[in-house]
């Protein structure tokens, strides 16, 4: 290998991004964005991918303070909530186009994410992350009580017509799917830009030494807000994604805390810190519980339950790193193999 | 004008105060070391500047700025940089990446460019191991990373905490070359050591730190030949030594 120059474009990034990387990608989402022509008439498996978009782009957004900045929120699932009852009121009371509704929920949800930020952000590690567990445990029971938000029975939507304009589909599902798949593209790419960004550089950077940073001339709370930020902005249009898909929210489904779980959970278990970890979480563990949804039924409801707590337990005990470390560990043995 | 001045600066860490009425001043130009046995405070001294720690008296002036006032992301802006103690670099980062955090704000591509040649005239090896990843190296490279990173930010004061720990006799040279070199270019430097002899031949002053408070000050040279010194290192008085020695417990 040549001695590298001083180096050249002068980003943050290490190494340009591959040639054979980019096109893998889009190849891949353009596969992606034929699917749906196959699965007519298979409401199941549409809806299951539709579910491991969303799940991804909120693992994605969780990533972004859990992974990249090491900031550990238990509690994510108010910024979800949030964007599902802003866009949602934001219809009901004053007619806002759902559409218009998602970015007053990304507004919302980031506004939200910075002032919870400033107080808890004083904190560190364990303590940050009851601080965001106590915090969405608050918010979840003000909006079970809160007779405006449809207290504890929820706020549901009225059926409009099918339609882009109205973000609402009833008997062909398919646009859902296109518009989780377009979040999901949008906010990866927005990821990978964003790590190697200075942004990102700081970011884990505080991770891994805030008072380092802090003597270099950075601000880690300024860095850790717009983190926030970012992560909590993007889960309130997840919110009203979900929202017009569901047509139904309710604190349980949008604000429960089991939300904030498994948001975290997805990119802990496909690789934290990492772009293809959530992504990765995402398949595995929403096909695992739907799968079992189906197949134990009424009887077995919880049985996903089951298998991501023996999941959990597994790789932290084998595998702390995630599936991407476990599939770097693994290619690392091969090369040497190969020599 | 002193280009760094502390005065009477009182630290506390928690609820302890461990450093009192610290008065300290760097000149132009100059190498001032920080000595003292551990615990003594040097570390705390040096992290005020920064701006780590809080005060609870005293003040900080740099070149003009109240830096007592300054919230501590503000302070590198000033032409301070700090290499704290262990080097702290980024573990995960590359060479490069640890420099370029350095930079701080400055997003110039010439004038980087122009940072990234100085370190690397400076550190020849960091440049062959600019895509490495930091942890990957050597203490003793790590530590000219370090050094590289607080440099990134062209500070005219550069604070190193123990920049010869744990190194091997070969790079203590080398950093020790590298800090004269930075001081012929005009970085004034307060360094903290725990080498005595061989930080007062490096040093032009030296302040002597004990138990939170300033022992002893002066120029470097006076105090290597100081018989205050092995008082304060060892607190025993010079030429009166309370041990018995083998010789007299023979008769």
């Amino acid at each position: 290998m040549s001695a590298p120059s001083v180096n050249k474009g002068l980003t943050f990034a290490g190494s340009p991004i591959k040639l054979r990387n980019i096109v893998l990608f889009f190849a891949g989402v353009g596969i992606l964005y034929l699917i749906p022509q196959f699965l007519d008439g298979k409401p199941f498996e549409l809806r299951l991918l539709t579910v491991i978009f969303l799940y991804a782009v909120m693992g994605q957004s969780w990533n972004i303070l859990g992974g990249y900045a090491g900031q550990i929120s238990i509690g994510h699932a108010m910024f979800f909530g949030l964007g599902a009852y802003t866009s949602t009121i934001a219809f009901l009371n004053f007619g806002v186009n759902p559409w218009i509704g998602g970015l007053l929920a990304v507004a919302v949800s980031a506004l939200a994410g910075v002032l919870i930020g400033i107080p808890c952000f004083r904190l560190r590690s364990h303590y940050f992350v009851i601080a965001t567990l106590v915090v969405a445990e608050s918010i979840f029971l003000i909006f079970s009580e809160w007779s405006f938000v449809g207290a504890a029975i929820g706020l549901e939507l009225p059926i409009r017509p099918s339609g882009w304009e109205n973000f609402q589909f009833h008997r062909n599902k398919i646009p859902y799917y296109y518009i989780a798949l377009t979040m999901l593209v949008v906010v990866t790419i927005f990821v990978i830009w964003m790590e190697r960004s200075k942004i990102g550089f700081v970011l884990k950077g505080i991770r891994d030494d805030e008072d380092a940073v802090r003597s270099l001339g950075f601000s880690p709370l300024r860095y850790k807000l717009i983190a926030m930020a970012f992560s909590a902005g993007i889960l309130g249009f997840c919110g009203t994604f979900y929202a017009q898909y569901v047509l139904l929210i309710e604190p349980p489904t949008v604000l429960f805390a089991s939300i904030s779980v498994i948001v975290a959970l997805i990119p802990i278990f496909g690789g934290i810190g990492t772009v293809a970890g959530p992504i990765i979480g995402s398949v595995i563990l929403l096909t695992i519980s739907e799968y079992s949804r189906v197949h134990f039924s009424g009887s077995g409801r919880n049985v996903d339950l089951l298998i991501y707590g023996a999941l959990i337990m597994v790789f932290a005990a084998y595998c702390p790193g995630g599936v991407m470390s476990m599939i770097s560990s693994l290619r690392a043995r091969f090369r040497k193999g190969a020599v | 004008m002193p280009l760094l001045e502390t005065r009477s600066v009182g630290v506390a860490l928690g609820d302890v105060q461990v450093l009192w009425n610290a008065s300290i001043t760097v000149e132009p130009g100059e190498i001032v070391c920080l000595l003292g046995p551990n615990g003594s405070g040097k570390s705390t001294l040096m992290n005020s500047v920064s701006r780590l720690n809080r005060l609870v008296s005293g003040e900080i002036w740099f070149d003009g700025t109240a830096v007592h006032s300054l919230p501590p992301h503000k302070v590198p802006q000033l032409g301070v940089s700090h290499v704290l103690e262990r080097h702290r670099l980024f573990p995960f980062m590359t060479v490069y990446e640890n420099l370029l955090i350095g930079a701080g704000s400055v997003t110039d591509p010439a004038i980087l460019k122009q940072r990234f040649e100085r370190v690397y005239t400076l550190f020849p090896r960091l440049k062959e191991r600019e895509r490495q990843v930091a942890n990957s190296m050597s203490g003793g490279e790590q530590q000219m990373c370090a050094i590289g990173r607080g440099l990134m930010s062209d500070p005219k004061l550069l604070m190193v905490d123990e920049p010869f720990i744990g190194l091997s006799p070969k790079f203590r040279e080398e950093v020790t070359k590298t800090i004269q070199q930075l001081n012929r270019d005009g970085i004034a430097i307060l360094m903290i050591e725990q080498n005595v002899r061989q930080a007062l031949a490096l040093s032009h002053r030296s302040y002597i730190l004990k138990a939170g408070q300033i022992a002893l000050t002066g120029r470097s040279a006076d105090i290597a030949k100081s018989p205050q010194l092995e008082e304060i290192f060892f607190a025993r008085k010079s030429g009166a030594t309370t041990s018995v020695s083998p010789a007299s417990a023979a008769h």
